[in-house]
């Protein structure tokens, strides 16, 4: 076994969660691995440190401060309906790996079932576009929010893109400063919706979509923030 | 006007006899104020907690914890009972956490240790301590503020995984749930939060 192996089992050594399998090799690899030992011995000291951090006190000042809030009628930080901590069973059909995953074409005016069953009339309140860099006087299309998921292979970027316009739009989606690749070139006729997916190892809950367009001569790109789920 | 009610929480039998989380919040929907009040009490403590390991200062700590009773609150009437309501709560303080987070992005964060610059010279930031000091509690106040500084220079991703597993006390698979994600995933990702934490610590591995 070596060092690279070794670290990944730490917690799980430190934890008794090593199967014979690996924790013959691994503790042969600690017997000759002094660094390893020393890891090994810091990640449990670690463990049963914030184990065993105090509960620090609560000022009742705390307590007033909550009721002036409510009396005052001060709205709550997150609004009042959002996403719930997962997604349900009707979530998007996104497929896990690769640069862009899924585009949807919806009907001009409803949005698939699943979508209303995921609670997609919430997302689309709930759209945040930071920050806007387009060329062209008008926009020829209108955007839900965007969200964002966890899958095995990584972080995975969403933002539904509706043509509000009467020519087709030519769209893509990238993660601005990731390490993910540029989502496929998705043409989307005049009243057609698309789903824009694309995905990222950056792990961050902070991470962007940007969606770039193009009509004709005009073209633009805006970057939306996603709701999102642990 | 707010329950003026200002007993200290019960423990032990006396809290057996207590009405338990459901009652109290189905007093409060009724308009039962005081019923509200009692959860307060009752879970303040853990809630600030939370948004304490998570934000790493008190200040910000009470803004969280306050938003999230404020939330509660005004979502009662949604709450199934699907989940505890100490478990609701937990989730919606996260939540108001990663949303602070996004909106101060641009303002940096301030360590527990940082220097706070004054104009003819630096002192040690200083943070009122409510906990007596003696000097054994001392060292276990120390080891506790160098974790809690370590675990606030965590990346958020890491940093929930952490306070998720370590102070709320959620098992790995309650976590991969909440998360939806693998169980393998939390825990390759606790292990390298671990790791991490070591790496900012390793100055200071003599405290534990």
């Amino acid at each position: 076994m070596k060092c690279d192996k070794a670290l990944e089992l730490m917690s799980a050594y430190c934890e008794g969660d090593l199967g014979p399998a690996l924790s013959v090799p691994f503790q042969a690899h600690l017997a000759d691995c002094a660094s390893c030992r020393s890891a090994a011995c810091d990640v449990a000291r670690l463990h049963q440190g914030l184990t065993a951090l105090p509960l620090a006190p609560v000022s009742d000042s705390l307590r007033v401060e909550i009721w002036r809030r409510i009396e005052a009628g001060e709205k709550p930080i997150v609004p009042a309906r959002r996403f719930a901590w997962r997604f349900g069973p009707a979530r998007l059909a996104l497929a896990a790996g690769g640069a862009v995953l899924v585009v949807t074409l919806a009907g001009r005016v409803a949005l698939p079932g699943a979508f209303h069953a995921a609670g997609w009339t919430n997302w689309l309140t709930g759209s945040r576009a930071t920050a806007v860099r387009t060329e062209a006087s008008t926009v020829p299309f209108t955007a839900g929010a965007a969200s964002l998921r966890h899958e095995a292979s990584g972080v995975i970027l969403s933002i539904p893109v509706t043509n509000t316009s009467k020519a087709a739009v030519v769209f893509s989606a990238s993660v601005p400063q990731s390490d993910g690749g540029d989502g496929p070139v998705v043409t989307v006729a005049p009243g057609m919706s698309a789903v824009l997916s694309v995905s990222t190892t950056m792990d961050s809950t902070a991470s962007r979509i940007s969606v770039r367009w193009k009509q004709g001569s005009a073209s633009g790109s805006t970057e939306y923030t996603p709701v999102r789920s642990l | 006007m707010a329950p003026t009610a200002d007993q200290p929480p019960k423990t032990g039998s006396e809290r057996s006899s207590e009405p338990d989380d459901m009652l109290l919040i189905q007093r409060t929907r009724e308009g039962d104020r005081s019923s509200f009040d009692r959860l307060i009490r009752r879970h303040e403590r853990r809630v600030y907690n939370l948004a304490y390991r998570l934000c790493g200062n008190p200040d910000d700590a009470a803004d969280v914890a306050a938003d999230a009773f404020v939330r509660v609150y005004n979502s009662l009437a949604s709450f199934r009972g699907d989940a505890s309501f100490l478990t609701w709560i937990y989730r919606i303080t996260t939540n108001i956490y990663l949303d602070a987070r996004k909106r101060k992005r641009a303002r940096p964060q301030v360590s527990l240790d940082e220097l706070v610059e004054m104009d003819d010279s630096a002192i040690t930031r200083q943070y009122e301590d409510h906990a007596p000091l003696p000097t054994e509690v001392a060292e276990l106040n120390e080891r506790a503020r160098a974790l809690q500084g370590a675990v606030s220079r965590l990346p958020d991703y890491q940093r929930v995984m952490v306070v998720m597993y370590h102070v709320e006390g959620k098992s790995y698979e309650e976590i991969a749930a909440a998360a939806g994600l693998p169980i393998g995933t939390v825990k390759s990702r606790l292990n390298r939060a671990r790791l991490a934490l070591r790496e900012l610590l390793k100055d200071q591995m003599e405290l534990f």
